[in-house]
């Protein structure tokens, strides 16, 4: 998808993620690191058939948790709390990162092209 | 044998200067929070720390560092907004740091918890990192040697145990926890309740007794 909004200024940084999750295709393994990026998972609703990979130690991980969702045993990559979708598994750092070998090489991020972002 | 300990404070008190202690946890999930202030009240020096990180704000990680009693720390991501503790030390010269990428700190304690002289890995080639260590073409790609990492005393939390020492976990605060068990001289771990030998389903384990040498209720 690529989408321009030279009329109506640049994206704020939830309509950022909001367009790069749905650049992300079905069946992708993805790692969104730490920081800004993260914020897409919250744009992957359940079903999106996207897997999200988190280095310390967690496939199937979901968006950002919300009030009593808020478990600190249960963090992203950026120490965020965040949610568990079905079919997730944990394993330990090890193996994590052997899987980021997989998951790295499993899907490009679309290049950004002449979206902006503010803020 | 796994000894079921009552107090964390006893748990580590054989913890002998100049030690090096693996400690657990990826930030606040997974540290061993009972076990580093056992340690910093133990008061044992010149200790060498492996963490993920170098400490969040004034407790746990952080409280250890401020006594001054950690004379290295090695991690892979020392600098965080609430860092500060170790930020200070680290700029007043007063700690050491050898900065290792995350998946080869958890993949040279694996190497050491397996027998593993050394591996080859990809990861750092061409940076500061691995500079004057050695390095081979290996299937048209580089790759350097990286070393064990092996701990006198492994510092970990686990969700639950049982009286043999067999460990399931809790989330992501599992993540450095199984490989820090198999690395270490002596490992202990902080749970929040130790059941009978065979109430835990033996399918569900992630750390076998066998690495465990210390359990406490914490």
């Amino acid at each position: 998808m690529t989408t321009e909004h030279l009329d109506r200024g640049p994206l704020d940084r939830r309509e950022l993620a909001a367009v790069v999750a749905a650049d992300i295709p079905t069946g992708a393994y993805v790692n969104l690191g730490i920081g800004l990026p993260t914020t897409v998972a919250d744009h992957l609703p359940v079903g999106s058939g996207v897997t999200l990979h988190t280095e310390n130690g967690m496939l199937g991980m979901g968006r950002a948790a919300e009030g009593d969702e808020v478990d600190w045993d249960l963090v992203n990559a950026g120490k965020i709390p965040v949610t568990e979708t079905p079919g997730a598994s944990y394993f330990h750092h090890a193996d994590s990162f052997a899987i980021s070998v997989l998951v790295s090489g499993s899907v490009m991020p679309a290049p950004p092209g002449r979206r902006r972002c503010s803020g | 044998m796994t000894a079921v300990f009552a107090d964390p404070d006893e748990a580590v008190a054989d913890i002998p200067d100049g030690a090096t202690v693996l400690i657990g946890g990826f930030g606040p999930a997974g540290q061993p929070i009972e076990l580093i202030d056992a340690l910093r009240r133990h008061g044992a020096r010149e200790l060498t720390v492996v963490n993920n990180n170098a400490g969040n704000g004034d407790t746990g990680l952080a409280a250890l560092l401020a006594t001054g009693n950690v004379r290295k720390i090695i991690c892979s991501f020392p600098r965080q907004t609430d860092s500060w503790v170790f930020d200070d030390l680290y700029r007043s010269g007063k700690i050491e740091l050898e900065l290792v990428p995350q998946g080869n700190l958890a993949e040279r304690m694996r190497a050491a918890g397996a027998g593993i002289g050394a591996f080859f890995c990809p990861t750092g080639v061409g940076t500061p990192l691995t500079e004057g260590k050695e390095q081979r073409t290996i299937d048209g790609r580089e790759y350097v040697l990286e070393y064990p990492i092996k701990g006198d005393v492994a510092l970990i939390k686990a969700h639950r145990s049982d009286e043999v020492g067999n460990l399931v976990y809790r989330k992501t605060a599992r993540n450095f926890g199984p490989v820090m068990a198999t690395a270490a001289t002596t490992t202990v771990a902080q749970v929040t309740e130790v059941v009978p030998a065979g109430e835990l389903d033996p399918e569900a384990v992630v750390t076998p007794g066998i690495y465990v040498d210390r359990v406490v209720t914490a």
